[in-house]
């Protein structure tokens, strides 16, 4: 007598004895780890049960057992005719499965080989040189103005510590598949039972005062971040709101903006009205920008890219707009500016009368 | 210290390992690499005739003894699928879960064109060297 345990495969439902679940169960993970190297390996997976389906079906028949229980024999039978990872090993092209994930090389801390934080042998890993070169240099450099002292701790600080598998391997850039995964499982088993205790009491001592210093470091960064957060955002619309306002009274009360703007309300209504909308453009794109930094650093999202690529292009707009209005003005209109640098002088020289 | 021990730590290291796995290649890993290479031609000769699923593809190639095992074909339908040579269509099934049928493509035809072209003339050169 077996339990039975039912199952779905394929949207078909079966009984499955105990034993025989184990063992399909074990099959399909390992299958399913191998083709999760495909692009594509989710249809692979539902193709392969579906086949999976009608041997059960087909067995069924041949061993004149009850249709729709599936007992160990059919799954071995089944295991023996679609093939296990090292049957694929052998058949499949294994350039595809290289070239489908491509080898990402990144920069991790490591710490299974560390002295103290592991960015010296993290960045061996990175640059396949031996670790004992990269600690000679950081310790040479402590002769130099100790600069590496302060490199080592930003690195420390800044570099993630390559915890997971893929990481490590991603660190060394390795490519993720099968054989590689395993080859770090296997190092690890080795590195811990050689390691035991091997690091001094001073590591200990100043990898537990880093991490207290990371961790504060990783409090304190988000908040200062949110304080430059709001002030930029404060600042950025106190400003929107100032230029706003003395847009409105260029608009309506010409003359009583006559000093801040660098030309003169007497030209065409038109020409003066472009001027200003240019270079209040110009002025406001940037302060957006810091608004909307601002913005980021408070919620700690990424910035929208499309309303930055707008704002620059309006920015560039308004510079042309101002350069080419600008060039007008001089070539066209400087008697008018000369009289009113008469009148300044005027304005000036008056008070030297008076104190003479 | 223990980095010392690790295999991947030098490039020189990575060089050789890669020698020696090229030349550990015996003759049955030689004869397993041509048939491969052959049998995505295979595959698309086969579902030239008339629309196939993936059973009676495996059943034609097993006749002929090119597949050893099953989910060797999985991956090569998929690659096929995804360079757009095969086109499927979806069946009901009275006996179990719908069928995938495959069919060629345009561009599938063409490839299988050009690759009969180039089977023709392997062929030739080949019976001329034995």
């Amino acid at each position: 007598m077996k339990k039975t345990i039912p199952i779905s495969i394929a949207h078909t439902l079966f009984y499955i004895e105990d034993d025989a679940y184990e063992t399909l169960q074990n099959y399909l993970n390992s299958i399913r780890t191998y083709f999760a190297q495909y692009p594509d390996s989710i249809e692979i997976m539902q193709d392969i049960e579906s086949r999976i389906v009608e041997q059960f079906t087909d067995y069924g028949h041949e061993l004149h057992t009850q249709d729709k229980i599936v007992t160990k024999i059919h799954v071995d039978r089944m295991i023996q005719s679609m093939g296990t990872m090292n049957d694929f090993d052998g058949q499949v092209n294994s350039k595809e499965k290289v070239s489908s994930e491509p080898v990402t090389h990144k920069l991790y801390r490591d710490t299974d080989n560390a002295q103290i934080g592991g960015v010296a042998s993290g960045i061996a890993a990175y640059f396949n040189i031996d670790t004992t070169i990269v600690r000679l240099i950081f310790v040479l450099s402590i002769f130099f103005g100790g600069t590496g002292i302060l490199a080592y701790i930003i690195l420390w600080l800044v570099v993630p510590e390559a915890k997971t598998t893929s990481q490590k391997l991603e660190m060394r850039g390795d490519p993720i598949n099968i054989e590689t995964v395993s080859n770090v499982i296997k190092e690890k088993v080795e590195e811990v039972r050689q390691r035991q205790d091997n690091r001094n009491s001073f590591t200990k001592i100043v990898q537990k005062i880093m991490r207290f210093v990371a961790s504060i470091v990783q409090h304190i960064v988000p908040f200062i971040g949110g304080v430059i957060g709001v002030a930029l955002l404060i600042t950025s619309i106190i400003s929107t709101v100032v230029l706003i306002s003395l847009l409105l009274v260029a608009t309506i009360e010409p003359y009583t903006v006559l000093g801040l703007l660098p030309f003169s309300p007497a030209l065409p209504w038109m020409f003066y009205m472009t001027m200003v909308i240019a270079s209040f453009v110009l002025v406001l794109s940037p302060i957006i920008c810091l608004g909307h930094l601002g913005l980021i650093l408070l919620k700690k999202q990424r910035g929208n890219y499309g309303v930055l690529v707008s704002i620059v292009v309006a920015w560039m707009c308004a510079l042309i707009a101002c350069i080419v209005g600008g060039i007008y003005i001089q070539q066209n209109y400087i008697d008018q500016s000369l009289r009113y640098g008469e009148h300044q002088i005027t304005i000036v020289r008056i008070p030297e009368v008076i104190i003479q | 210290m223990t980095w010392g021990f690790n295999p991947h730590s030098t490039l020189h290291n990575k060089v050789l390992c890669d020698n020696i796995d090229y030349m550990i290649i015996d003759i049955e890993n030689q004869k397993s690499q041509m048939r491969r290479g052959l049998l995505e031609f295979c595959i698309l000769l086969i579902i030239d005739r008339e629309k196939k699923y993936a059973t009676e593809i495996i059943n034609e190639l097993k006749k002929s003894d090119l597949i050893v095992v099953e989910g060797t074909l999985y991956p090569l339908l998929s690659r096929l699928r995804g360079t757009d040579l095969l086109a499927h269509t979806w069946v009901e099934s009275e006996s179990g879960p719908p069928r995938k049928y495959y069919s060629l493509t345009t561009k599938g035809k063409e490839t299988l064109d050009g690759l009969k072209e180039t089977w023709k003339t392997l062929q030739k050169s080949i019976n001329e060297l034995l």
